[in-house]
């Protein structure tokens, strides 16, 4: 076969990222990961950090035109295994809403999500019987930090609910015709006496495959807005990017081969510990892991094991990989097996709220490096 | 020996519950989490008290499989559905249910009334296999060619291919010759791996049917270049389980099906096949434990290379068959809401290939197509391509 190969190790968002756009740009890609990404524990929104201004530290800097380039191209990418992405239209960063009230900065926000680059008044729907669903404490925050109005109101527990009832366990119910009518009529019920036009922001549990329809049906039906606030893990948002990502990818020929690497080589090739071996002409490590307890790669070279942090390797001692220069970042040198996302060191989303930045800036980057090697 | 390593290391990022199958359709499933991690813990603190629907697991292992900090969640649901109580009727129905190797040996008990199972708690309506057409006695001596200068490869008869499905293993055998290789059934009487009394949680029984297959496994490995399984589970199994939880190595590789062809066939196979007019559209299936134990794609990537049109893949997780679990009574409505999803996503007809025999005979049942081997579908398209030339 002469078309190129690729070995992506990772499955999370970085992983995922660098697969389809090396298969856009004529890769063939296998995908080693020994465990679910981090997709499902993050809502599927790209983040960009707190302002848009230019100075803004990053580890890398891309212009803004590029940076408009690199969202458009993600809104594509999104649009083409069905999820829509919504980007600012002003020059400001805008915020969606947490489960505890406070206003967090986002910057692509797939449809179903709150978002809104100005705090306006917004009406807090509970359900009773979801966990992480504190309508109370989350509307007096809001109002606290937004300076605006923030109505309450609660569901009761749905029919057939009990203890076991997770956020998967709602999203699945909501999707069957029993939970959207149940859903209808409640939030119908409940959102009498609250002002006309008003945005509603629901939990994030309004289905897993027919939320779009369950939302649009909902806005028409009460004349006013209706959308979601992001829940903590398991993420129903990012439940549904890698559901509709990974079926995409499986679909264009992706192979997700599991197991764990055990030893990345210049060649490149990654040895696997059950003893499978894997070459390509160029390996991306997108295994920062979950909340980063993955492998990472300093800004020295060094590999570490982020979870005991413990030095697994160098990446200067595989000989070859420093060759093409590049090392003022630490992508590992120029060579063919890049760093991607948060495996590569410097970035710390957690503070910045910069992760969608992140992982756009250092797939792009690893994939201008490929390139450039096989030019 | 220490049965686990990092049970306690969960997380809680719930991650398993996104993976599995039973938790979406199943409002009382307290889903892997809950009955892996968390029960366990109480466990150890000396409160183990057994929760309900605990049997209700698949013992897919999707959930473990997901786990970022390798939990090996399905285990610990498996020694909580050990100490799970179970009624004398279904104790018997259990027991008899994981010794498949026992129904492979007398496999026409399946023409038995259905009736007769219902008061076990077998399900009289989950769809039976058929006893193999061949006679039992010559079935695996048919490939066997003693003293042979080839290439020897193993194939690892598994209970239902043994017992149900002999037509795969003389397919599986078919093509590893045409490929170069002598086939060497083994072992030589009914044995089962142990997959079937481990998913149930009878731990101890798993373990004693594995050592004895080991033993009988072993014995024949002697100048094999590798051993081919032509079932996920018992793949999984035996790569996987016997080494890490009973201790039993195979001096040689163990690898699946599809994998071995995908990787040794030469590009002149894939073109002989790959030319033939008039194929029908090819969905493909791979099994939980296919996942878990070795990744996707595999099957669908061979199908790529040798079927004319397009193959698709049938997208959905569990199909709900999981080895024994579709029979009993309490969960046949669990097994045909998951296999119903393949019915649904199914845009037309096809035929569906997956290398399991209890997932296919459910899938077939559910969907009303054709639903076979991989090794079946190839050995197909060689006579046919014969006929032609």
């Amino acid at each position: 076969m002469s078309s190129k190969t690729a070995i992506v190790v990772g499955r999370g968002p970085a992983g995922m990222l660098s697969t389809s756009y090396l298969l856009q740009r004529g890769y063939q890609v296998t995908v080693l990961a020994e465990s679910d990404g981090s997709l499902g524990m993050w809502p599927g929104d790209f983040s960009f950090g707190r302002t848009t201004d230019a100075f803004q530290a990053f580890p890398i800097e891309l212009s803004s035109a590029e940076w408009s380039q690199a969202f458009g191209e993600l809104v594509a990418l999104y649009r083409s295994f069905g999820v829509t992405l919504v980007l600012p239209q002003a020059q400001d960063i805008p915020h969606t809403v947490t489960a505890i009230g406070n206003m967090r900065p986002t910057f692509a926000t797939p449809n179903w999500q709150y978002a809104s680059s100005e705090p306006e008044s917004l009406v807090f729907v509970g359900i009773d019987g979801l966990a992480d669903s504190i309508v109370g404490a989350q509307a007096a925050t809001y109002r606290r930090r937004s300076g605006c109005e923030a109505y309450e109101v609660s569901l009761s527990r749905p029919p057939g609910w009990d203890s076991s009832w997770g956020t998967i366990r709602f999203a699945a119910y909501l999707d069957g015709d029993a939970g959207a009518s149940w859903l209808a009529a409640t939030l119908r019920e409940a959102l009498r006496g609250v002002p006309s036009g008003i945005p509603v922001v629901l939990p994030q549990v309004i289905g897993l495959e027919h939320t779009e329809k369950l939302l649009t049906q909902l806005s028409e039906v009460g004349k006013r807005s209706v959308s979601e606030f992001p829940l903590l893990s398991p993420s129903i948002g990012g439940v549904r990017v890698r559901d509709r990502w990974e079926r995409l990818l499986r679909q264009q020929g992706v192979r997700f081969v599991s197991g764990r690497v055990r030893e990345v080589q210049p060649v490149p090739r990654a040895l696997l510990t059950d003893g499978r071996s894997f070459e390509a002409d160029c390996l991306l490590l997108a295994s920062g892991g979950v909340l980063g307890g993955g492998m990472q790669v300093t800004v020295d070279g060094a590999i570490v094991d982020e979870l005991v942090n413990r030095e697994v390797g160098r990446m200067d001692h595989l000989d070859a990989l420093d060759a093409h220069g590049h090392r003022e970042i630490d992508c590992l040198g120029g060579g063919r097996v890049l760093a991607v996302g948060r495996a590569m060191g410097g970035w710390n989303p957690n503070r910045d709220h910069n992760g969608g930045a992140m992982l756009l800036a250092t797939v792009r980057t690893a994939l201008g490096m490929c390139e450039e090697v096989d030019r | 020996m220490k049965r686990f390593e990092y049970e306690d290391a969960c997380i809680k990022c719930s991650l398993c519950v996104t993976a599995c199958p039973v938790y979406r359709v199943d409002q009382q499933f307290p889903g892997p989490k809950a009955l892996g991690p968390d029960w366990y813990r109480h466990y150890q603190a000396g409160e183990a008290k057994p929760m309900e629907h605990v049997s209700d697991c698949t013992f897919c292992q999707l959930c473990e499989s997901a786990c970022p900090v390798d939990v090996p969640i399905a285990h610990l649901i498996a020694v909580h559905k050990e100490l799970a109580s179970q009624s004398p009727r279904l104790a018997v129905r259990d027991y008899l249910l994981t010794h498949p190797q026992w129904l492979a040996m007398v496999p026409s008990l399946v023409k038995l009334p259905k009736q007769l199972g219902v008061p076990l708690g077998i399900s009289s309506s989950t769809q039976w296999p058929a006893p193999s057409p061949l006679q039992r006695s010559r079935r695996h001596r048919t490939h066997q060619r003693q003293g042979s200068a080839t290439r020897r490869i193993g194939i690892f008869v598994d209970c239902f291919t043994r017992g149900f499905d002999s037509e795969t293993l003389l397919a599986a055998s078919a093509v590893l010759e045409e490929l170069g290789y002598t086939a060497v059934p083994l072992p030589s009487a009914s044995h089962c791996c142990g997959a079937a009394a481990y998913a149930s949680g009878l731990l101890g029984e798993a373990e004693r049917t594995a050592r004895s297959t080991h033993r009988a496994v072993r014995r024949m490995t002697s100048g094999l270049e590798a051993v081919v399984t032509l079932n996920a589970t018992c793949d999984d199994t035996l790569r996987v389980e016997w080494p890490r939880y009973f201790g039993l190595t195979i001096p040689v590789p163990i690898l699946p099906f599809v994998d071995f062809v995908l990787d040794r066939a030469n590009p002149g196979f894939f073109e002989r096949i790959h030319g033939l007019p008039g194929q029908e559209l090819i969905y493909t299936h791979a099994t939980c434990r296919s996942k878990v134990a070795r990744g996707e794609g595999s099957l669908f990537a061979l199908m790529e290379r040798v079927s004319e049109r397009p193959p698709q893949i049938l997208e959905i997780s569990c199909c709900g068959a999981a080895g024994s679990y579709a029979f009993k009574t309490e969960h046949t409505k669990v097994a045909r809401a998951l296999g119903h999803r393949a019915k649904e996503v199914m845009g037309e007809p096809g035929i569906i290939l997956t290398d399991s025999g209890t997932c296919a005979i459910h899938l077939q049942e559910l969907t009303g197509c054709q639903t076979i081997h991989p090794a079946r579908w190839l050995h197909g398209q060689l006579k046919r391509q014969e006929v032609l030339r």
